[in-house]
């Protein structure tokens, strides 16, 4: 049977031509492994929040508006809003609300004590509206109870190991028990919702209502979902929220200057398309998606032009057979098959290899792109079958050019010559190389060019200081009552330079007030970024005061410092004893004793907000302890003085700088993938490219042989071998500048502070380039202008 | 069989035209044994390229077999050629990555023989040819004389109206080359008509009749003994 014919043809010439082949079944292995863990990768981010049942009628109610001209979009609304609306519109039909705490959390079930940082309060509804598996519980009454809490299998295998916990206890903050009523499976992670701790939304109840804002309608804390019913017409609905507030507040917020419209979020679309403010935590990227997918093609395609060129640059050896079956009858068609079944068997050796390389790059796949995806779903018949047909298609389309080129070639013209030599100019051979070089140079650029900005961010002054801050996160009210002992204590250390309390610390989420600037009306009102702070915070954190004074005692417990952007902002010249009118009906303010430099409170890529700075009572949630940089005594030295004041929880501290450095996980993330698949395509196009060389020069070791016989130095003859390929290489430089320069400065555009792109970025690429490719290119070259001539000759 | 009148056949590139078949009136009768004797760039090769229609011819007519091949499509000729013509080189032209068993079956392939009756068309040529212990072996472990048997074997399998033979003993020494040129007398005394490219005057004597060649034109024709005897040529 001709197929079969063809299989053992294929086979036969793999081996014959051993280095050939190797390098032609590796780049596609490896093209095809890239692509299947990027797409493995895409598919999970896709899939997020599709396994719950109704899906399509669930909604978030994130917030958006205005604040006397400041824009608001916040994925929080307040604690009434849903069950209102459930009430008001029968389109509504269900609801749950989520409150997330931001700050550090200590469990403790008398033998195990962990700090953690995601516990979730959510009403009883959540198993009715989310479909995450509870494989223990019951989910009518899992969350119905005050101090209930749902945990997942890991959480119970860390706390009661292989017991049952249900019904068992674990202790918050050595202050209250929680009873353990379900078990979660640990596939919750393809959600936007994080759990690792879920307790009943009736303790806050329960607890207390004005302290979580249950009844406040415009105290914006909760993530809030509603399921909608079959048939809900989503456009009317948001048309119904969108004077919602307005209706139930009983005012016209725009006569205030506020304007505040809820609106729905479809669940499906939160993970990689929602960018608001107070996420529950951070969402993937369509963007992401879309720059992983295009790079995994563009792997694929840079194995597929190595697999063109290669065939086609190797098919001068198969003349004598393509003349020989022409002669004897086979036609045009006949030989195409052969040479596309060729290729496709060689596709398919490199896709069983990919299978190999995947299990083998999974672990560091998972390390850059920082996920824990396993491959379950690709060892399914129906995917194993869509990727054998997938490397199929590819075999095709990358075996149809050399195919069609070898069968086209006159038997007689071939018979005519022993030897027949394809020119090493081939035009078609040329653009792939150059089309090739294109994409890694603009890689190699976008690289450099991600690793200048996460350097940026780094070293970029933020107008305070983040290294060598110690932070104690402080977890409740006992602790925070005594506060000043334990500065006190800590203060008189050896290796500690200042300490310091306060309500927030850079880095983390703010949230805003409205204050109405003095000498201004009610529709005024400007939204600040607030937090409490002690008098010794601005020296702890080396932020600069450059008008006024600090806080120096309880009397300035109605004094603020503002920044230098809300003095711009306000138009303030003489901002010192101003006012800021926090409930101008009843002329309660606060006054301006000073006014600090801007710093960085948030992360680089949003801009510098106006923020205000109240002194601190007893509401501290951080100590920040300025320490000397040789600080690994200093730590044990705190930590024995923590231990003796307060030694309910295990001491537990971190670096400012390493919290901050964390706002910038997505972009480490993408730097290092860049990096990583920057490296595979240049592998790839060189893999590629001595390949296509090696070829290249084989077939001019006679032409090498008599230049060397006639007085040629190896030099010159590297100069003649290269100057070629370097000509296509620059080509190929010059036609990357223009698409890097697109592609780098739209993702440089999220940023609100970035670097200057220079020229020597550019041109330091293509050089790098250009070594890679003479190198490459010229090694087979150095090695033949370096064998004895006679060998050269001998060899024809 | 094969008539052309003035055929033609000029190459021609940027500089300068060669005229290397001119104006050539041949014919050759069915059962004939052929043989064009000439120099090197007496046009043997090229004539043996248009009589088996790999190449074409610049002007003139051709027949083969009655049909004119001047319009003949590239398909068509294919078609002609894998059922009537075999092919013998000088440098055997064996296909390197198939064995003897599978370079002597490759024309049944083409001709889309089933597989049942290949087998058995390539194990009795092999065996009539001497090769059947050599069947799995490739080219490069034969010998030239050996790779020769293995192109005729090929060349007859597909039982061709006619075998084109280009320098057939041109890489073999004179013991081989007596052994094909043996082989293909008898081929020929058993009706396969043969025409034979050849400088070698001694080979040449193998044919009927000899034809010699220079600078693309026939310069002189010589029948021998044998062909008076063997009359039953016929067109």
């Amino acid at each position: 049977m001709l197929a079969y014919n063809y299989i053992k043809i294929a086979l036969r010439n793999i081996f014959r031509y051993k280095i050939f082949s190797l390098i032609n079944i590796l780049g596609l292995s490896i093209g095809f492994a890239v692509s299947i863990l990027i797409l493995s990768y895409v598919l999970n981010e896709l899939e997020y929040d599709s396994f719950h049942e109704n899906a399509d009628n669930i909604y978030r109610i994130p917030i958006k508006g205005e604040i006397s001209g400041h824009k608001l979009d916040i994925a929080v609304n307040c604690a009434p809003i849903a069950p209102s609306l459930v009430k008001d519109n029968p389109n509504i039909i269900n609801y749950v609300r989520i409150l997330k705490t931001h700050q550090q959390i200590f469990f403790n079930n008398n033998s195990v004590k962990y700090y953690e940082n995601n516990l979730i309060f959510a009403d009883s509804t959540f198993f009715d509206i989310f479909s995450f598996n509870l494989i223990k519980g019951d989910k009518n009454k899992a969350l119905k109870n005050p101090h209930s809490l749902v945990i997942t299998e890991e959480i119970a295998k860390k706390y009661f190991g292989d017991k049952n916990p249900i019904g068992k206890q674990l202790k918050l903050n050595n202050e209250y028990n929680y009873t353990i009523t379900g078990i979660i499976k640990n596939n919750n992670r393809k959600s936007h919702i994080p759990i690792d701790f879920l307790a009943s939304f009736s303790t806050l109840e329960e607890n207390d209502k004005i302290q979580y804002g249950l009844d406040s309608w415009t105290s914006f804390n909760y993530y809030t979902y509603i399921k909608t019913s079959q048939n809900a017409n989503i456009d009317s609905i948001n048309i119904y929220l969108k004077n919602y507030l307005d209706r139930k507040l009983k005012i016209n917020l725009k006569e205030e200057g506020v304007e505040l419209i809820p609106y729905l979020q479809a669940i499906k679309k939160i993970h990689l398309h929602s960018k608001l403010m107070n996420e529950i935590e951070d969402n993937g990227s369509m963007e992401e998606i879309y720059i992983y997918s295009i790079i995994a093609l563009i792997i694929l395609l840079i194995a597929c032009i190595n697999f063109i060129n290669l065939t086609t640059a190797h098919s001068s050896n198969r003349l004598k057979e393509v003349s020989i079956r022409k002669i004897l009858g086979a036609n045009r068609g006949m030989l195409i098959h052969q040479f596309i079944g060729e290729a496709v068997v060689l596709s398919i050796i490199a896709y069983t290899l990919s299978l190999f390389f995947i299990e083998l790059l999974l672990p560091v796949f998972n390390n850059v792109v920082d996920k824990d995806l396993n491959l379950i779903f690709i060892s399914k018949p129906y995917f194993l079958l869509l990727f054998l047909l997938f490397a199929i298609i590819v075999g095709i389309i990358s075996g149809s050019y050399p195919s069609f080129f070898i069968s086209s070639f006159s038997p007689v013209k071939i018979l005519k010559r022993k030897i027949f030599k394809f020119s090493s100019k081939s035009r078609f051979r040329n653009i792939l190389v150059v089309f090739q070089f294109i994409i890694s140079i603009t890689l190699i650029i976008s690289t450099s060019v991600v690793y200048t900005q996460l350097n940026f961010i780094k070293n970029e002054p933020l107008g305070f200081s983040k290294n060598n801050v110690l932070i104690i996160p402080i977890l409740d009210k006992p602790m925070s009552e005594n506060i000043d002992s334990i500065k006190k204590a800590i203060d008189k250390l050896p290796g500690v330079i200042n300490i310091a309390s306060s309500s927030n610390i850079p880095g983390k989420e703010y949230s805003g007030i409205g204050f109405t600037p003095e000498g201004m009306s009610k529709d005024k009102t400007v939204l600040i970024y607030n937090f409490k702070a002690d008098e010794n915070y601005l020296s702890t954190m080396d932020i600069k005061l450059i008008q006024g004074r600090n806080f120096n005692s309880q009397a300035d417990s109605n004094c603020v410092i503002i920044n230098e952007t809300l003095c711009k902002q306000l138009n303030w010249k003489e901002p010192i004893g101003k006012k800021l009118f926090y409930d101008i009906s009843n002329n309660k303010s606060l006054t301006v004793i000073g006014v600090i430099k801007d710093y960085h409170y948030r992360s680089l890529k949003t801009k510098i907000s106006p923020l205000l700075i109240s002194l601190c009572k007893n509401n501290t949630a951080y100590l920040s302890i300025k320490i000397n940089p040789n600080y690994n005594a200093t730590i044990n030295n705190i930590k024995l003085t923590w231990q003796n004041i307060d030694n309910r929880y295990p001491f537990n501290f971190f670096m400012l700088h390493d919290s901050y450095d964390n706002l910038y996980i997505l972009e480490k993330r993408l730097g290092k993938l860049f990096i990583s698949l920057t490296i595979l395509a240049l592998l790839l196009a060189s893999l590629g490219l001595y390949g296509l060389a090696s070829f290249s020069t084989k077939q001019r070791t006679k032409e090498i042989g008599i230049r060397r016989v006639h007085g040629a130095t190896v030099f010159q003859i590297v100069m003649m071998l290269s100057k070629d390929l370097s000509k296509w290489v620059l080509i190929a430089s010059f036609m990357a500048w223009p698409i890097s320069y697109l592609l780098i400065t739209q993702w440089l555009n999220h940023f609100q502070y970035k670097i200057e792109l220079s020229i020597w970025t550019f041109i330091i690429s293509t050089l790098i380039g250009l070594l890679i490719a003479i190198i490459t290119a010229n090694f087979q070259a150095i090695k033949s202008a370096l064998a004895n001539p006679v060998e050269s000759l001998r060899y024809e | 069989m094969i008539e052309t009148i003035k055929l033609c056949k000029v190459f021609r590139n940027e500089n300068f035209e060669t005229d290397a078949i001119k104006s050539l009136d041949f014919n050759v009768k069915k059962g004939e044994f052929v043989s064009i004797v000439g120099a090197s760039g007496s046009g043997k090769t090229t004539l043996l390229n248009i009589l088996g229609l790999i190449d074409n011819h610049t002007s003139g007519e051709f027949y083969f077999n009655g049909i004119n091949v001047n319009n003949l499509s590239l398909r068509d000729k294919t078609n002609i050629r894998k059922n009537n013509i075999g092919f013998i080189f000088q440098s055997f032209n064996l296909i390197d990555e198939l064995n003897v068993y599978e370079n002597v079956e490759l024309p049944l392939i083409y001709q889309k023989i089933k597989a049942k009756e290949r087998k058995k068309r390539t194990e009795e040529i092999l065996a009539q040819l001497k090769l059947t212990h050599r069947k799995k072996y490739f080219p490069f472990q034969l010998s030239g004389g050996q790779q020769q048997r293995v192109a005729i074997a090929r060349s007859v399998i597909g039982k061709p109206k006619i075998i084109l033979a280009d320098e057939p003993t041109g890489n073999l020494d004179s013991i081989n080359g007596k052994e094909v040129m043996e082989l293909l007398a008898n081929l020929n005394n058993e009706g396969t008509t043969i025409i034979m490219a050849t400088h070698n005057i001694s080979d040449a004597n193998y044919a009927n009749r000899t034809v010699q060649l220079f600078d693309g034109n026939i310069i002189s024709e010589k029948v021998s003994k044998a062909y008076y005897k063997s009359s039953n040529f016929s067109n």
